[in-house]
């Protein structure tokens, strides 16, 4: 590959990587699995540059390929978790009094990285990468109903465990100085 | 929020940003570049052999190894740990400060200074770069936040610009995960300018400004998400407000085909930034033309030709334009088809050379005539 696909597959990685660890950890709950899986799909993209930039859609490719792997990862350790029954990672503790927010999101993370696998991944799929059902099914190997049935579960305990409802972004807004809320790379 | 649609409503776009506020706890390390071209190196590799193989099976065996460590252009490289990222540090402007002063800092320790100087010009002294460019705006008034001019060479680049009146800090988030708060400083352009806030920062070539936020008084005013796409330093030109719905990205090849041999590609990339489109055409580099909104119409950008360099323009069609046809002055007609990406509908067309265009039409999906005239249109036109 010539250096000006380097540079371009380097600008891309650049932009895509926050996002595509922040999906691996959203999917398996472990950050040191998901930064393998972002890496692994990164890696199969650059061996495959000119045809995933000739498909148009490297997102995409590489959204699938963290996607796959993920599942291929929980069937193999499945056995494995259910013995041990230890808890996903958590977010990182916060200073104590933090005015911004962090307590609900830190809530929400650790709820969301509670959801059996399933639930997560139609939910973090649906309404986090904003998929429609039949692209969630077709990435997640399952029928339209399926993930349905499995993003309505996810989003019922979320709100249970994690109190998320529209009103509490409002909330947040109509405070002080604070984190913004939103898109973060 | 209905369970029956294909695509959440907007009520699950708060559900959106509530999922994505929380994944924002998880902070990524820096992204391992060198780690993974090596290993996407080696994957090739693999696949290269493994097709080699099946034409030389008997000879493989024998020669493989030695094979491997000599293939011009494939030597495999170590796998290769992140370096440490530079710091940098911002320097208060105190109000002692030379008048022309309206950023200072540190890289590594090395000092910088961006002044605005007679022009109005931008200076940026004290890296192994030194950029004198303009876009220092006479007015100094802005209607953004920040309204930014980046630029660079070598081993750094700078952003810096007019700050909006009721913006009294901005915090910057870097690609390493420094964060860096600059304070406006109140600036008059020439002796009867009227008296803005400016503020910039200079920053090495290997760290990326991923958010901006703009705080007021009250809190924070918007954020942005720069462009760092296609070695472009931080274009900064959509501000969203807290809680609104934020542009998912996507990435779409509108136009490729090769010129004089050469491979050719205009790329678009969405995303909370807006949109921005990378030509990546033989004898032009990065050239790039952002924009915010999906509904623009008109020119993008354009090239003049040369000898070296192919001409081309990428434009936004109007609704209802399904392709575009150029008459040249020799005769030879091209058919450019528009290309619709989420909502944008966009078009390329390119020359070698500098072509002269006698006459242009648009045309509908039912291939109605719907606009056109003679010589150069609007939308091709510097």
């Amino acid at each position: 590959m010539d250096a000006a696909a380097d540079a371009e597959f380097t600008e891309f990685m650049l932009g895509a990587w926050p996002r595509l660890v922040r999906l691996g950890y959203a999917l398996t709950g472990d950050r040191g699995t998901a930064e393998d899986l972002a890496q692994t799909a990164l890696a199969r993209a650059y061996a495959a540059w000119p045809r995933v930039m000739r498909a148009g859609d490297p997102d995409a490719y590489v959204r699938k390929i963290v996607v796959n792997a993920s599942r291929d990862r929980f069937r193999k350790r499945r056995v494995d978790e259910l013995l041990t029954g230890s808890p996903p990672d958590g977010p990182a503790a916060g200073p104590a009094g933090r005015a911004d927010g962090f307590d609900d999101r830190a809530a929400l993370l650790t709820a969301l990285l509670r959801l059996p696998a399933g639930q997560r991944a139609a939910v973090v799929l649906r309404y986090w990468l904003d998929l429609t059902e039949t692209e969630a099914a077709a990435l997640l190997g399952c029928s339209v109903g399926n993930v349905k049935s499995q993003a309505s579960r996810a989003l019922a305990k979320l709100r249970l465990d994690a109190g998320l409802a529209p009103r509490a972004v409002v909330s947040e807004c109509a405070e002080g100085p604070q984190q913004a809320e939103g898109a973060q790379q | 929020m209905s369970m029956n649609d294909e695509r959440p409503g907007a009520a699950a776009g708060m559900v959106r940003d509530r999922i994505e506020a929380a994944l924002g706890l998880m902070q990524p390390p820096a992204a391992p570049v060198a780690a993974v071209i090596s290993r996407g190196r080696r994957i090739r590799l693999r696949r290269w052999v493994a097709g080699a193989a099946a034409f030389a099976v008997a000879v493989a065996a024998a020669v493989t190894v030695p094979l491997l460590a000599h293939l011009p252009g494939h030597r495999v490289t170590p796998v290769t740990r992140p370096t440490t990222p530079p710091k940098v540090t911002i320097t208060p402007i105190g109000p002692h400060a030379p008048r022309d002063l309206i950023a200072a800092g540190t890289i590594n320790g090395r000092p910088w200074t961006i002044r605005i100087v007679a022009g109005p010009t931008l200076q940026v002294t004290g890296q192994p770069f030194v950029a004198l460019g303009g876009g220092a705006d006479g007015t100094g008034t802005t209607s953004d936040p920040w309204s930014t001019v980046e630029a660079g060479g070598g081993t750094g680049y700078y952003l810096a610009g007019a700050v909006a009146p009721q913006v009294t800090r901005l915090s910057l988030e870097l690609s390493d995960g420094q964060r860096l708060t600059l304070v406006p400083v109140q600036h008059r352009i020439g002796a009867r300018g009227k008296v803005t806030p400016w503020t910039g920062v200079v920053l090495p070539r290997q760290l990326k400004v991923t958010k901006v936020v703009a705080y007021s008084r009250h809190g924070v005013l918007a954020y942005a998400i720069p462009f760092n796409g296609a070695g472009q330093n931080a274009i900064i030109q959509n501000w969203l407000r807290p809680g609104q719905q934020v542009p998912g990205r996507l990435v779409r090849v509108i136009g490729s085909g090769k010129v004089s041999g050469r491979r050719w590609s205009v790329t678009v990339h969405r995303g909370p930034w807006g949109w921005c489109a990378i030509a990546a055409i033989p004898g032009w580099s990065g050239t790039t033309g952002c924009w915010s909104s999906a509904g623009r119409e008109g020119p993008i950008m354009s090239s003049g030709g040369s000898p070296a360099a192919p001409w081309f323009a990428v434009a936004a069609a109007r609704p209802g334009v399904s392709y575009v046809t150029l008459t040249l002055s020799n005769g030879a007609i091209t058919r450019i088809p528009v290309v619709t990406v989420d909502g944008a509908r966009l078009f390329v067309a390119l020359f070698v050379g500098k072509p002269r265009i006698a006459s242009w039409s648009e045309y509908d999906h039912a291939g109605r005539r719907v606009a056109g005239g003679s010589g150069t249109p609007a939308w091709a036109r510097q």
